[in-house]
């Protein structure tokens, strides 16, 4: 097959496959800009002592206003991993973007096995569409990072500046942007191609070889006691809080790569299929369709619910201890902490919008994917209203429940840490951050399925009772 | 006499199943070259799977399969592909024509994949959708088609490589008697012009009496077989 013939298979032609390559760039570039800012972050050799004036070895340099979370060394690394941490829910988007138009796009590569393609070529053309979209992202990611230094730089007043002026070692970042995100690009198309088998018939599931239990086990354990090790002696701790910490940290991360990442698909999507059965025990009509399309399809929403879990614990986190700083006679510089809180809690909050619009991409695809029976329903007298509500509890049942319960298993798990508080200092504050939270996401979730109105719309047209 | 013309499909003792239901149940075939033949019988008997496994679509669980010959046991599914794509064409109950692609694009498609330069492809491509009476169609989606052009265009597909053989499973089921005449007419007469045999999978008696024999299954083995001209 012959490079053109790729491109030609390759480039998007439907509305879905638009949207998918505007979803994949777009998410791509926001990911690509942030990281482009953490390596300019990162390549900071300022330091101040808080207090505006410099130390360690290098000659004084201006630092434009920088805020001091950038300007001193020492925490320099938690915005730089605050800013990589945050391209991870933006690349779940994209990644969740790779699967729009699913049933539609598999249809078309079993057409293309029919015609003669080989599993191979269909492959490579799947990883040429990723590929394209991912290093068009890539490309952008420059203009997106001068965007970002426009908004967190010159805009901010000075002292509060997150992003440094540009340097021109940042083109050769970019470029190494470009590069990983044209090739992690084309190669996560191949994989989520790769999950299915196109044939000249049809498609049908891989079903890969499953890794050893006992090594999840091992992982979830293994990070279990770190955690363990680390939280219990930090109640008592009068020194050496660093060691615990980093001993916390260790076991979370070790859990996250180890076992987590599979955890997090099982339990996800368990979850999500319990709760559409609990939806159709409620016996309504709304929630009946709700349920029935949570239990069909609950990996999308069991992801999003992991991201929003994660979310809701680090809400629950910053509110006891911003309580507790507050509550607390210390000698403390509170606009310090405060705002270093109020950026970590804004990073939380895009988080947060960015899992709903990956839910909301999600059930964009549904409606795309289930046209017909969808058509049927409305043909059969299901008004759209109705079809309306069922987005919204769909969106809402995966969502709210899911940051309700991180902001309270947070907000309990830092209460523990810090037991010297009184109980108002951590019940209160858990509470109310977990019921803020819940109706944050919940009013995030009625907008999003209010931007799928329109395509609702079109998918009770009865012309799409012929869509096979 | 025995007839001079090589095997190009040969099916021996072929058995697949899926799940619990028996589609074939150790069938036996050959198909020689320029031959057409019909494969009939009732919903259910085994037809579809019996031409799947003729064109190494379905790996049949017992008995070998010919094609053109090669052993398609011993073939992987690359392989096979290739083979298909070169030496084979194939027409489904719904033309299953790649959906964002024109028409023109959809016909020409077998040669691109081959590597064949874009402009060469859509030439011989032209010149089969003029031959099925689609050369108005050419730059439209296949969403735009009736049923009977889309299986004229499939058609043409499976025709723009110069086959040695075309299975066709149910070429005019989505279709009136006129269009499924004029449909069979193009098939079979392209077919026998190029001296590719053709095997068809139908209900439709009026359909099997276009070919020079017919095989007759049910449950899963040939009940009976009969030469028509």
């Amino acid at each position: 097959m012959r490079p053109a013939t790729t491109l030609l298979l390759a480039r998007p032609t439907s509305a879905a496959d638009r949207g998918r390559f505007l979803l994949v760039t777009g998410a791509t570039a926001v990911a690509g800009g942030l990281l482009v800012a953490a390596a300019r972050v990162a390549q900071l050799t300022i330091d101040t002592d808080g207090g505006g004036s410099y130390v360690g070895p290098q000659a004084p340099v201006p630092d434009g206003g920088l805020a001091p979370y950038v300007s001193q060394a020492g925490l320099r690394p938690g915005v730089v991993l605050g800013a990589v941490l945050l391209t991870v829910p933006v690349l779940a988007l994209a990644v969740q973007a790779l699967r729009v138009g699913s049933v539609a796009r598999e249809r078309r590569m079993a057409s293309l096995r029919l015609a003669g393609a080989t599993p191979r070529e269909v492959r490579t053309i799947a990883a040429a569409e990723a590929g394209a979209a991912a290093a068009m992202g890539g490309l952008l990611a420059g203009p997106v990072y001068l965007v970002l230094w426009l908004l967190l730089g010159v805009l901010l007043p000075v002292g509060l500046r997150l992003v440094p002026t540009p340097a021109s070692l940042d083109l050769v970042t970019w470029a190494g942007v470009l590069l990983v995100a044209s090739v992690g690009g084309a190669a996560a198309g191949a994989v989520v191609q790769g999950r299915v088998v196109a044939e000249p018939l049809g498609v049908r599931r891989r079903s890969g070889p499953r890794p050893p239990g006992g090594a999840n086990l091992l992982g979830l354990l293994g990070g279990l006691a770190l955690v363990v090790g680390g939280a219990v002696p930090l109640t008592h701790a009068g020194s050496g809080e660093y060691v615990l910490f980093a001993l916390v940290i260790a076991g979370l991360l070790f859990m996250a790569f180890t076992a987590g990442p599979r955890l997090v698909r099982r339990r996800g999507r368990t979850l999500q299929r319990r709760r559409g059965r609990t939806l159709q025990r409620r016996g309504s009509a709304v929630d009946l369709l709700a349920g029935g399309r949570l239990r069909a399809e609950p990996r999308a929403p069991g992801r999003v619910a992991a991201v929003l879990v994660v979310c809701g614990i680090a809400l629950g986190v910053e509110a006891v201890q911003v309580t507790h700083l507050l509550t607390t006679d210390g000698n403390y510089d509170l606009s310090f902490y405060l705002t270093g809180f109020g950026m970590a809690a804004v990073g939380v909050l895009v988080a947060v919008v960015v899992a709903v619009l990956t839910l909301l991409v999600g059930a964009a695809d549904q409606l795309l994917d289930a046209r017909r029976p969808l058509a049927s329903l409305f043909a059969l007298g299901v008004d759209e209203s109705t079809l309306a509500r069922v987005l919204k509890r769909q969106q809402s049942a995966a969502a709210v429940p899911a940051v309700a319960i991180g902001a309270l298993v947070g907000g309990a798990g830092t209460g523990y840490l810090a037991s010297g508080d009184g109980p108002a200092r951590i019940v209160l504050p858990t509470l109310a951050v977990a019921a803020l939270a819940a109706a944050a996401v919940w009013l995030v979730t009625r907008l999003a399925a209010r931007l799928l109105r329109s395509r609702l719309r079109s998918t009770l047209d009865p012309e799409n009772l012929r869509v096979a | 006499m025995t007839d001079p013309s090589p095997l190009v499909v040969e099916l021996t003792g072929v058995k697949h199943s899926y799940r619990r239901t028996v589609a074939l149940r150790g069938v036996s075939l050959a198909v020689r070259a320029h031959e057409v033949v019909a494969v009939t019988g009732p919903s259910g008997c085994g037809k579809s799977t019996l031409l799947h496994a003729a064109a190494g679509i379905v790996r049949p669980q017992g008995g070998t399969v010919q094609l053109l010959g090669h052993d398609l046991a011993v073939l992987d599914e690359t392989a096979r592909t290739l083979l298909r794509r070169r030496r084979v064409g194939i027409v489904l109950q719904f033309g299953q024509l790649v959906p964002d692609l024109s028409v023109l694009d959809n016909v020409a498609l077998p040669l691109l994949l081959e590597g064949h330069d874009r402009e060469a492809a859509q030439t011989a491509a032209a010149e089969w959708l003029a031959r099925t009476g689609l050369e108005d169609c050419a730059d439209v989606s296949p969403a735009e088609l009736s049923g009977g052009q889309a299986q004229r265009a499939a058609v043409a597909r499976a025709l723009v490589t110069g086959p040695a053989v075309v299975f066709a499973d149910e070429p005019t089921g989505s279709m009136d008697t006129v269009a499924g005449e004029l449909l069979l007419d193009l098939l079979v007469g392209a077919a026998r012009e190029r001296g590719a045999a053709v095997v068809l999978v139908t209900h439709d008696n009026l359909v099997a009496a276009r070919a020079d024999r017919e095989v007759r299954l049910r449950d899963g083995v040939v009940e009976a077989e009969a030469v028509l001209r």
